[in-house]
């Protein structure tokens, strides 16, 4: 290191502009590093055809530290950059690579049944070539199914088969040596040969073991003298793919005429998929008012009461627990974290199994104290005893959770103001609200909004105790009495359409992204929570 | 390197021992401080080691358990031996392999055949092009030889794309020590439950929100989902509200609230929890639920649910399990033979003998309603006799040595049948 030169020269640039360079220098880096894994690849692939891709991660690494090397050489004070390089790469791949693609299938219709394969299942057979070689009249409409493409078949590649079979003449045959007038036809492999033996009328086949020029070498000779001037040779299907112009129906128009001597046989589509425009959000906001609407609602109510009620539970708790002269705290505080120490994907089935209508153990017991005469229908019936058992397994969840931060402030909050309290003459009630509450509500606030933001996308409660259900009339059959957004866009991407409709869903992930991120605004802006960060 | 195997992949089998027989053999030299070059070199080797032997084989994915997994891999050990080919089996769960295979054979990293995947998950798997049509495949005499309603439940736009296994469908499992007496008609049955209802014991349950059982009172009196034409179902015809239909939602209705049978809240746990504790007599479910009550002591008698007074027989929703080949295979021709083989060697004669009351149950609930399986099921129905007397022996070496070397003798036919090129072929037509 140049002692002579001043310090600032080794410290990063500051400002917009040293931040931009810094970025620029480091995808530079990257991109060279990119190229040379990508060229480790090729290079290795001329050697050994199967060479295994992550040479190329291997030939990265390789040409970015030397490439490092030589940037820091130019600029001395990218140096503390460099360590921030393994995160750089890894936000770029773990986020924003999927963020990327999120938002690009949200515009598009890419699906189970749209996902750019040739659909095998969709293959019927040509009855008809029109004369100009480009109208196909194919026999079975519904097989070829243009309905669930976004604009029928037009545009659609397409591949059409060609007959299998071919009549030709062999001049003769020795043990199972076969050898034909003309050579097979190029590029379309020799399955077998099919000779008609005319001393017992029957026909023989076999499978072609090689083929040596015009001669076929059979895996097995025929049994009796074949007739030479009826030989069919099976071959591998010769295949044509081509555009779809338009369709209609029977009748597909094809973007370009079929060569002269192709013999067709049948056809089959792709399942193409591509950019849509907005119909997905379209799509979402049509049914606004039977699933985005109350869903959203219910959506927000849910993690809004879930949090009142468990912040409400776990600090009752807490300041039970914090009275020192409590006997057998520990104890208690052992209990009380249960439910959250268990995984929840299990207490969820078994609460599920206690909300029984008339095997669980909660209606027995409502029954028992003769607080309900008839059993409630807590899961199945209407959506208000199912969204009122979700609180109430939610509660028994998420208290523990709170409790413990609560316990934590509680700590930090010095005995001596207690005791000043005591000597003023305050009761116990009024050192809660004097001296508690308030010091609490910095540790608080905080917690309540984690709480907040992992309620609102609380899927693992939803789907493991009522599965979204129970089915209302006012819903659709995604979007039921419980269901929250992120579990009706479970729904709707992976359980409708035949399942993974995974261009609607990054539309409604979209949408959950754009609605969470308005209401942690609204969030930071009412309690403050962002303020102190930015005045500093 | 690509990675054809999923994370739960089980550590078995020569590769995956040499694998991790390398892995540690790298870390430990690591450990040691042996320079960069050594540790890049070996692990260069690995992944030749494993690349080579990916390159080579086939992969199985399966989502059978024990015991038939064992029969699977008994079958693929044949297999491997006669046709030279490396297989590899892997176990996947039920649910996830339809979105596996979905995403990940294009890219070429899926299993080559996999084995007993339910019926009803193949048209999405066709639709999405990633199962090899096997309608060219499979030899005349192989599908004369499959039942009519199992051929038609892997056939989807007119070509089959599976080749069955074996079948399943609901029937009533009865707990003998409450049950004393099988219900001749529904009647009957509805009367035998009523007096079964006791203050200790229910008479019959069943999990009734769900529509896979419910539709056997739906479809048995007279109700259907699509109708047919022309041997292919009519999405434009649903006979879910016609008069039988309505008919059969009366007596589901008339189960609860005219007959108080099955009370409100009943769902399967709840059903299969009483069977299990002995506190069920009767039970309307799938072959699944025998082997638990059976471990929990319970002695469990399987029968067909009982026909109607007018002589109606009972039917419902039956279901197959089958063996599929990947589109995008390599080796699209040894898959196809591994999944003829696997599907019509030992695994079905292994089936019968392992989970026999299947075949059973199909036969007493008379499977699929619409012409069933009769000459199937009366080979399955035999046999179970057999295994009946000589139960866990095996498959293919029962009792009966007669029929197990008559099927020993089919298969091995049906291997020379079948020739190198994947192509059908009937030798029956040369004599």
């Amino acid at each position: 290191m140049d002692i002579s030169r001043p310090l600032a020269d080794f410290l990063p640039r500051r400002g917009r502009g040293g931040l931009l360079l810094s970025l620029a220098l480091l995808s530079l880096a990257l991109l060279i590093a990119a190229a040379g894994g990508l060229l480790t690849v090729v290079i290795a692939r001329w050697f050994v055809p199967d060479a295994p891709v992550w040479l190329g991660i291997l030939g990265g690494i390789a040409t970015l530290i030397p490439t490092l090397r030589a940037i820091a050489r130019r600029y001395d004070w990218i140096l503390p950059w460099y360590y921030l390089l393994p995160a750089l790469v890894f936000l770029l791949t773990f986020t924003l690579f999927p963020v990327v693609l999120t938002v690009i299938l949200a515009f598009t219709d890419y699906a189970g049944i749209r996902n750019g394969q040739l659909n095998v299942a969709s293959e019927t057979n040509v009855v008809a070539v029109g004369p100009d070689r480009t109208m196909v009249q194919i026999a079975d409409a519904r097989v070829f199914d243009c309905v669930d493409l976004r604009a029928g078949c037009t545009g659609v590649r397409a591949r059409v088969y060609g007959s299998g079979d071919a009549d030709v003449e062999a001049i003769a045959i020795i043990g199972a040596r076969l050898e034909l007038a003309a050579p097979p036809p190029e590029g379309r492999a020799v399955r077998g040969v099919d000779l008609y033996l005319p001393d017992v009328g029957l026909t023989f086949e076999s499978a072609v073991a090689r083929v040596e020029g015009a001669t076929l070498v059979l895996e097995r000779a025929p049994p009796f003298p074949p007739d030479l001037g009826d030989v069919v040779l099976r071959l591998e299907r010769a295949v044509l793919e081509v555009d779809i112009a338009s369709d209609d129906g029977t009748t597909v128009r094809l973007a370009e005429p079929l060569p002269e001597g192709f013999d067709v046989v049948s056809i089959a589509r792709y399942n193409d998929f591509g950019y849509i425009g907005l119909r997905n959000f379209r799509a979402i906001f049509s049914q606004a008012s039977r699933a985005l609407g109350p869903v959203f609602v219910w959506n927000v109510a849910f993690a809004t009461i879930t949090v009142i009620v468990n912040l409400a539970v776990g600090t009752l708790l807490a300041v039970l627990l914090n009275n020192p002269d409590l006997r057998f705290r520990g104890l208690y505080r052992t209990l009380l974290i249960i439910p959250w120490a268990l995984p929840n994907i299990i207490t969820i089935q078994v609460w599920r199994g206690f909300l029984n209508q008339n095997f669980g153990a909660i209606n027995r017991l409502l029954m028992l104290l003769d607080i309900t005469p008839e059993p409630v229908n807590w899961l199945l019936g209407s959506e208000w005893p199912a969204r009122g058992a979700v609180l109430l397994v939610n509660l028994w969840l998420g208290y523990p959770f709170m409790m413990v931060a609560v316990l934590g402030a509680l700590s930090a909050i010095p005995r001596e103001l207690y005791e000043a309290a005591r000597i003023d003459g305050a009761s116990a009630w009024r050192s809660f609200t004097d001296v508690t509450a308030p010091l609490l509500r910095t540790a608080l606030v905080p917690i309540t909004l984690t709480g907040f933001a992992f309620n609102f996308n609380n899927f693992n409660i939803i789907y493991l105790l009522t599965d979204g259900g129970p089915a209302v009339d006012w819903g659709t059959a995604t979007a039921r009495g419980t269901d929250i957004l992120i579990s009706w866009a479970y729904n709707e991407a992976f359980r409708s359409q035949g399942g993974y409709a995974y261009g609607l869903g990054s539309a409604i992930s979209l949408l959950i992204f754009a609605i969470t991120l308005a209401v942690s605004l609204v969030n930071f802006r009412v309690t403050g929570a962002l303020k102190e960060v930015s005045n500093t | 390197m690509r990675d054809r195997r999923p994370a739960n992949r089980p550590e078995s089998g020569d590769e995956g021992d040499l694998e991790s027989a390398s892995r540690s053999a790298s870390v430990s030299q690591e450990r040691k401080g042996m320079d960069m070059k050594r540790v890049i070199a070996s692990l260069l080797a690995l992944g030749m080691v494993t690349g080579a032997a990916f390159a080579q084989g086939l992969t199985v994915w399966t989502t059978f358990n024990n015991p038939t997994l064992d029969y699977l891999q008994q079958d693929v050990a044949d297999f491997a031996a006669a046709f030279g080919v490396e297989v590899e089996v892997v176990k996947l769960d039920i649910n996830e392999l339809k979105q596996q295979m979905l995403l990940s054979a294009p890219q070429g990293q899926a299993g080559d055949v996999i084995v007993g995947i339910p019926h009803d998950q193949m048209a999405e798997m066709a639709v999405g092009g990633v199962l090899a049509d096997l309608s060219n495949a499979a030899t005349e005499g192989y599908l004369s030889d499959l039942g009519e309603q199992s051929r038609l439940a892997f056939t989807y736009n007119g070509r089959l794309f599976g080749l069955p296994l074996f079948v399943e469908g609901p029937a009533l499992l009865y707990n003998r020590d409450l049950v004393t007496e099988i219900p001749a008609t529904y009647e009957r049955f509805i009367e035998l439950s009523q007096e079964l209802t006791t203050s200790d014991t229910f008479g019959f349950l069943y999990d009734i929100n769900n529509f896979y059982f419910s539709y056997g009172w739906l479809h048995t009196f007279g109700g259907y989902v699509f109708g047919r034409t022309d041997g292919t179902l009519d999405a434009t015809d649903v006979g879910l509200a016609n008069e039988g239909a309505v008919r059969g939602g009366q007596e589901l209705q008339a189960l609860r609230f005219e007959h108080g049978i099955v009370p409100a809240g009943t769902n399967y746990d709840v059903a299969n929890g009483l069977f299990i504790d002995g506190a069920l007599a009767m039970f309307y479910t799938g072959p699944w639920a025998v082997g638990q009550a059976r471990e929990a002591g319970i002695d469990v008698g399987v029968a067909p649910m009982p026909p109607l007074a007018d002589g109606t027989p009972w039917s419902g929703f039956m279901g197959v399990q089958g063996v599929l080949v990947n589109e995008f295979s390599e080796r699209g021709t040894d898959a196809v033979n591994l999944g003829e083989v696997a599907d019509a060697f030992r695994l079905a004669a292994g089936l019968r003998a392992a989970r026999g009351t299947r075949a059973r149950l199909a036969e007493g609930s008379r499977a699929g309603g619409r012409g069933p399986d009769r000459r199937r099921l009366r080979r399955g129905a035999a046999d179970l006799r057999a295994d009946a007397e000589h139960p866990r022996d095996g498959p293919g070496v029962g009792p009966d040595g007669e029929r197990a070397g008559r099927h020993h003798r089919k298969c091995r036919r049906r291997r020379r049948v079948r020739s190198r090129t994947g192509r059908p072929r009937d030798h029956g037509r040369v004599s």
